[in-house]
């Protein structure tokens, strides 16, 4: 049986119509990401250039060498796979050792979307299954994080916070309130001047290189703006009733991989719903569960799962959203 | 059929886990290190054997209306008397398998073989199915399982293979590296059926 | 109605049988897994605390409701007279109990071994803390001062290592120290 013909058929999400503009769009979003690259390159300066030149390289080498392998046509020329290397790279630690990244890449890649079929069949976005694949295989190395500019060993944001909340849960208030001294400023959160993944630290960059993808009409707002707007109202309610007041929802929309993830992960054309009602759900979706595993879950952060889980309904949520046009007038009999 | 081909059917023709996909769930869930996939084939095996035997021997005599329960009472007793046996006497494999000696009387090989084939075939034929299935689900155990001790832990059945300085990923024997392990073996599966079509 | 009682019969038998053969296996195996389970108890308390002729469980004198975490005191003699204290404790780490053996030295008033007994925390990261390695970071430590946890190279006498990445199951296994430390200190310590 020929499946290359049978999937066109019954792909149940049919997210790319025109396969001229995918090369195009791919490459409006590598320019979108091209500012955190730059802050990225700024803040971990060496660090960052390796990690990202062996994610994008074993990517796009990967990609050549799977489609040859399945016998399918070439599909590097969409430039998809530099994305997907570029975004993995930007979800990764600076310290990272070289030969991890470059298996996270070919996980993202091989088990990621090819084994899928391709671009267009994957049901979770290639990158975040690397860096999941990454965070579960060495979590030694996928949490061991370095400070900008200097390199020195530190702790994420939302690391400090997790940490802290588990000694006030052990009793330990004092020690508790010196881990709160070492959170940085609000405003080298905006900058990206924190520890952190490679290109998920400068808000204000994913921000500039998100409004570009707007503004070019390759993503829809919704998904970002409920999203982003979940979690600041969940993290407004719990920052109001513990007295933390407006700094703990700033804190948790500038904090982790939450840009980075609604700009451009959760945004992702093949793996989220198609319909605008479906979008508003997903965003809503991967609001709540970020907020929710990084209040209570084990992890500090949760952008990364939340997406991957929010993927997993999205033919679901497309069902249920797709408008009835077409459907069969039901029968009130 | 002959004797022979009721043994060698269970192996790669009919294999439980990977041509019937039967039993995933403690599979997937023990196959951490060959040492425990080993010790789960052969606490399956068994068992497998001792109730094709016991169904095929009293096939005559159980009633039609109630032979499902009367399975699971037999099976659900060759498991106990497994499970107390390995407490006795390999105390090390007792305790990793844990939970899943018990689970072994909802594996649904052990009922499928009896309900399809014990049930209606006398004892040397039953007896040579119980012992193809039992070593077929044993390799296949063993292979998920030297697959993710190898890739997970850097050892197999605990030799270590790489040195100290090595770096196993971890995720290959956690749950999910079961999951993905089962998945790319069922696909190599399908793979060589297909091309050998 | 005869054939339900016949089936019914049936199934009795049936299950008859099964029982019998399983109180049959049972009595053989019990005692064996009995000794089993003693002697486990036995090798661990002689891994945390070496060299004592007789460990006595005395739980139900000193283990009282506001103890928490504390499940067991075992007193170690030597020549007739307590030489040394085991405690199960049970704190929670990353995701569930771990139950630790801590021993101490009425000689010396110092730890003298602890061993992570059971576990449900993350292969790989928490579940180190059964690593002999591990425990050696608690052995010699003296009962009398409180310790903690830190993350680069101890510099105090009463600072313990935490296993990379698991800071949590290191603290939980530390509070867990801890407690029995306290307990000691307030139970077999002349003040």
């Amino acid at each position: 049986m020929n499946n290359e013909s049978s999937l066109l058929l019954v792909s149940s999400s049919p997210h790319i119509r025109n396969t001229d503009s995918v090369p195009a769009a791919m490459r409006d979003v590598i320019i979108a990401l091209l500012p955190a690259l730059v802050a990225s390159l700024y803040f971990f300066r060496m660090a960052s250039l390796k990690v990202i030149l062996t994610c994008v390289v074993v990517a796009v080498i990967c990609e050549v060498v799977c489609r040859k392998v399945m016998k399918r046509e070439a599909s590097i020329h969409d430039n998809s796979a530099i994305v997907t290397g570029l975004l993995l790279a930007f979800c990764l630690p600076p310290a990272v050792p070289l030969w991890i990244a470059g298996i996270g890449a070919a996980v993202a890649i091989i088990i990621g979307k090819q084994l899928f079929g391709g671009l267009g069949n994957n049901i979770y976005n290639p990158a975040l299954i690397g860096r999941a694949f990454l965070t579960a295989a060495w979590p030694v190395y996928m949490t061991t994080w370095s400070a900008p500019l200097d390199g020195v060993t530190t702790a994420t944001p939302l690391g400090i916070i997790k940490e802290a909340g588990k000694l006030q849960a052990l009793g330990d208030a004092g020690a508790a309130q010196e881990l709160m001294k070492q959170l940085p400023a609000l405003g080298d959160m905006l900058i990206g001047n924190i520890g952190g993944s490679l290109g998920e630290t400068s808000a204000l960059a994913l921000i500039i290189g998100g409004l570009y993808l707007l503004y070019r009409g390759h993503i829809d707002w919704r998904i970002p703006f409920t999203y982003i707007g979940t979690v600041f109202i969940l993290t407004t309610i719990i920052g109001l009733s513990t007295g933390q007041g407006m700094w703990y929802p700033l804190f948790h929309v500038l904090a982790g991989g939450l840009m980075i993830g609604a700009f451009f992960m959760a945004t992702d054309w093949v793996t989220s719903p198609i319909t605008k009602k479906g979008r508003i759900i997903f965003g809503l979706g991967c609001g709540l569960l970020t907020v929710l595993i990084r209040t209570k879950g084990g992890y500090p952060e949760g952008v990364c799962y939340s997406i991957l889980l929010m993927n997993t309904v999205t033919p679901l949520i497309d069902r249920y959203t797709k408008s009835r046009v077409f459907g069969r007038v039901k029968n009130h009999a | 059929m002959s004797l022979g081909k009721e043994f060698t059917k269970g192996i790669i023709r009919e294999n439980p886990l990977f041509r019937l996909t039967l039993g995933l769930c403690p599979s997937l869930a023990v196959t951490t290190s060959v040492e425990n996939g080993l010790g789960m084939g052969a606490a399956f095996s068994a068992v497998l054997l001792a109730s094709n035997i016991t169904i095929a021997l009293l096939r005559k005599i159980i009633p039609d209306s109630i032979r499902i329960p009367s399975f699971i009472v037999i099976i659900a007793t060759f498991v106990t008397l497994i499970e107390m046996i390995m407490h006795a006497f390999a105390p090390d494999l007792f305790k990793s398998l844990g939970i899943y000696i018990p689970l072994i009387v909802v594996n649904c090989v052990i009922l499928g073989r009896a309900e399809a084939f014990a049930s209606k075939n006398s004892l040397m034929p039953s007896i040579m199915d119980g012992l193809g299935m039992g070593l077929g689900f044993t390799l296949a155990l063993v292979i998920i399982s030297a697959f993710r001790e190898i890739l997970g832990a850097g050892t197999f059945y605990g030799i270590p293979l790489f040195g100290a300085s090595a770096n196993p990923a971890l995720i290959m024997i956690l749950p999910p590296g079961g999951f993905i392990t089962m998945g790319i073996i069922l696909a190599l599966m399908n793979k060589f059926q297909h091309d050998a079509k | 109605m005869r054939k339900e009682l016949k089936l019914g019969l049936f199934l009795l038998i049936v299950a008859g049988l099964a029982g019998l053969a399983i109180g049959y296996v049972n009595d053989i195996t019990s005692p064996i897994i009995a000794e089993q389970i003693k002697q486990n108890k036995i090798d661990s308390f002689a891994e945390v605390y070496p060299g004592a002729e007789e460990v006595k469980d005395e739980s139900s004198q000193y283990v009282k409701e506001e103890d928490g975490i504390v499940t067991e005191v075992n007193v170690a003699y030597k020549a007739g007279a307590p030489c040394g204290v085991i405690y199960t404790v049970e704190p929670s780490g990353y995701s569930g109990v771990v139950r630790t053996l801590v021993a101490f030295d009425i000689a010396t008033q110092k730890i003298t071994g602890i061993k992570v007994l059971n576990q449900t925390e993350t292969p790989g990261l928490g579940a180190n803390s059964e690593e002999s390695w591990f425990a050696d970071r608690f052995k010699d430590k003296t009962a009398t001062q409180p310790l903690e946890v830190v993350k680069q190279e101890p510099v105090g006498d009463n600072q313990i290592l935490a296993i990379t990445s698991a800071t949590i199951t290191s603290k939980a296994v530390t509070e867990g120290v801890n407690t029995a430390r306290q307990h000691y200190v307030d139970n077999f310590v002349q003040q």
